[in-house]
């Protein structure tokens, strides 16, 4: 699905991620685990194209071909999606309007007939519903005054309307109650099959006793330094990221 | 520049006293340095009649090169002669236009009522002036949405006016909406306002024309009453376009809330220069005053001054100003999710206006804003 090989990236004039080498397979739940600040989010707006980051080496090869200089609207639409860790609120901004124009830009891109009003408002109520969110967040403007726990549920729900094929969740998990955690898991379990690959970035192993993941890597300092399964999570929940250190 | 007006007043005119008076302020305001006021101080102006006889009632307030031609059902139009100005006003133009003209048209609302004000201009060769009186009685509630239009005008002027009464308890909801087209008539308003005790003013501008435009407000707050006051500009090529207010707590428990919100391309000018007075009797007052502007090109140009002057130590009050370019992060979020970039940046400029267009109280109101912001907006090219 993805390959990334040397990527080097810089955030202003410092050096972030300073030659990763990752492929995340077709139909595989990997997960990304480090310290804070290793360079796991920057690592996804690389993926996405954020204008923050700044590619200096290295490529990402997405579905056979080098995406480092295609712009991040094309990125979404060949089947990228990131969930943000801190979605922004964009007041004045119909969260019904504003999913629509995605799915219909989606649909124009892969020359399919677009959703109309009326059939996109039964899909959006039944992913709502699916993900016990309130009705009242289809008309409200985007993220504005959402909580934490809603916000992460919306990123959910466009995810859900888009069915992306690669998606990456950065801390889908965080400032989550028990409930809105296991909302949002079974919206991720509903997305997996054979063709899609998620990348989900965590700091604890909850999220993951609900999705069930295949592979687990390690970032640290910039460089993916060990790739194993589920049972690096429990070296990681036991023993912290020293554990690693020591192997290496 | 305010010696024309002088000279074009007699010096035993009462008005005459009243521009020497508020000259020397008036040549530090934002809109003396940066609006073309010395255009409407030297166009020579014709007062039309102001109530013709051949006025009909029908389903709006229409007035026809500043004659009323039709009224709607429960109000009650007539012409004013003797008419006390507010004595403490801060704009020159207000007394300059009340000068001019020798009627005023006079509209009485003594029962609730929804209504609509359309102006009307198809006269290219005579320059405008002339002002409404407005008097909403005791606990009446009113709604009123003003618009002005055009046919075949170029490049004139209106200099034009409103004095609102609303007595006790009175309630009124009034909406302007104007598109006016490139080269056809530029607008200057000088208005005042007085909210008595009780008494509730929803006061919301929506300027999205093509022409140079620029309204002056004074609005003075009795115990108990409210003003809520939103002006959206929408300004593109070398328009220069804004909102000047002074609000006047003069009695103690007043709330004003006052939100502008500019969208400046090309070569437009944009000014927000606005005042919130609390006088020492004022106690627990409620002030907030706030500005932002968003510049599309880098021709653009905000001035934007928002002031608080505050005599009394008991109050709630804030003000701010933002000019900017639009959010990136915003940008991103939308075009992370498959949204081009230029249908991304008109779904933020639109939700910049929309959030002044949905708190219109009266929904049929904010139905027609919306349509026409929609109707301006699409038509430009704007990014």
């Amino acid at each position: 699905m993805i390959h990334i090989d040397n990527l080097h990236i810089n955030i202003g004039n410092k050096e972030i991620l300073k030659g990763v080498d990752l492929q995340l397979e077709k139909g595989k739940v990997h997960v990304l685990m480090g310290k804070n600040g290793s360079g796991k989010s920057t690592l996804t707006k690389a993926i996405v194209g954020h204008y923050d980051v700044d590619v200096t080496q290295g490529s990402i090869m997405y579905k056979g071909e080098n995406i480092v200089d295609v712009s991040p609207e094309e990125r979404a639409l060949k089947g990228i999606f990131l969930s943000f860790q801190n979605p922004v609120e964009i007041d004045g901004v119909n969260n019904a309007y504003f999913l629509r124009t995605a799915l219909n830009a989606k649909e124009r891109y892969l020359e399919k007939k677009e959703t109309n009003a009326a059939d996109f408002l039964k899909l959006m109520r039944k992913h709502v519903q699916e993900l016990g969110m309130s009705p009242d967040m289809i008309a409200r403007s985007l993220n504005a005054g959402f909580s934490g726990g809603e916000k992460k549920r919306n990123e959910i729900l466009q995810m859900e309307i888009l069915e992306p094929d690669l998606i990456l969740l950065d801390e889908i998990d965080s400032g989550l109650d028990i409930d809105a955690l296991k909302a949002v898991a079974e919206g991720i379990n509903r997305l997996k099959d054979s063709k899609r690959t998620f990348l989900i970035i965590t700091h604890y192993r909850r999220i993951l006793d609900y999705i069930a993941p295949d592979i687990v890597h390690v970032l640290q300092d910039g460089k993916i330094v060990k790739t194993g399964g589920f049972e690096l999570v429990d070296l990681l929940e036991s023993e912290g990221y020293d554990a690693i250190q020591k192997d290496l | 520049m305010l010696e024309i007006l002088e000279n074009r007043i007699d010096a035993a005119h009462p008005f005459f006293q009243q521009i020497k008076r508020v000259k020397s302020e008036y040549v530090k305001t934002q809109h003396f340095k940066n609006f073309s006021v010395q255009a409407f101080l030297q166009t020579q102006y014709t007062s039309t009649p102001h109530c013709c006889s051949s006025a009909k009632e029908g389903k709006q307030l229409c007035i026809k090169n500043g004659a009323v031609e039709e009224f709607p059902k429960g109000v009650k139009i007539s012409e004013l002669e003797n008419f006390n100005v507010d004595q403490n006003h801060f704009d020159p133009l207000y007394y300059f236009s009340h000068s001019l003209v020798e009627k005023l048209i006079f509209i009485e609302l003594d029962k609730d009522i929804s209504f609509e004000i359309e102006h009307i201009v198809d006269d290219s060769d005579n320059a405008l002036s002339y002002r409404v009186v407005v008097q909403v009685g005791k606990s009446v509630h009113a709604n009123i949405y003003e618009n002005f239009s055009y046919e075949g005008v170029r490049q004139n002027k209106i200099l034009y006016g409103v004095d609102v009464e609303l007595l006790s308890s009175a309630d009124l909801t009034w909406v302007r909406g104007e598109t006016l087209g490139e080269n056809s008539l530029d607008i200057l308003g000088s208005h005042s306002f007085c909210v008595k005790d009780h008494a509730s003013l929803e006061l919301k501008s929506f300027d999205m024309g093509q022409t140079d435009v620029l309204h002056i407000y004074k609005i003075d707050l009795d115990e108990f009453s409210r003003a809520d006051l939103a002006h959206l500009v929408f300004g593109t090529h070398k328009t220069k376009r804004g909102n000047i207010a002074q609000v006047h707590h003069n009695k103690a428990y007043a709330k004003s809330v006052q939100e502008a919100r500019t969208i400046l391309h090309e070569k437009a000018t944009g000014i927000f220069d606005s005042k919130i007075t609390v006088a020492h009797d004022a106690k627990y007052s409620s002030a907030f005053q706030n500005s932002k502007a968003i510049l599309l090109d880098s021709n653009a140009h905000m001035y934007a001054k928002p002031q608080l002057e505050i005599y009394t130590d008991e109050l709630e009050a804030s003000h701010g100003s933002t000019i900017g370019s639009l959010d990136e992060d915003a940008l991103f979020y939308l075009c992370s999710r498959g949204i081009e970039v230029k249908k991304a940046k008109q779904i933020l400029v639109s939700s910049f206006a929309n959030t002044l267009i949905d708190a219109i109280s009266k929904p049929e109101f904010s139905k027609k804003v919306r349509e026409n912001f929609e109707q301006v907006y699409e038509k430009k090219d704007l990014l």
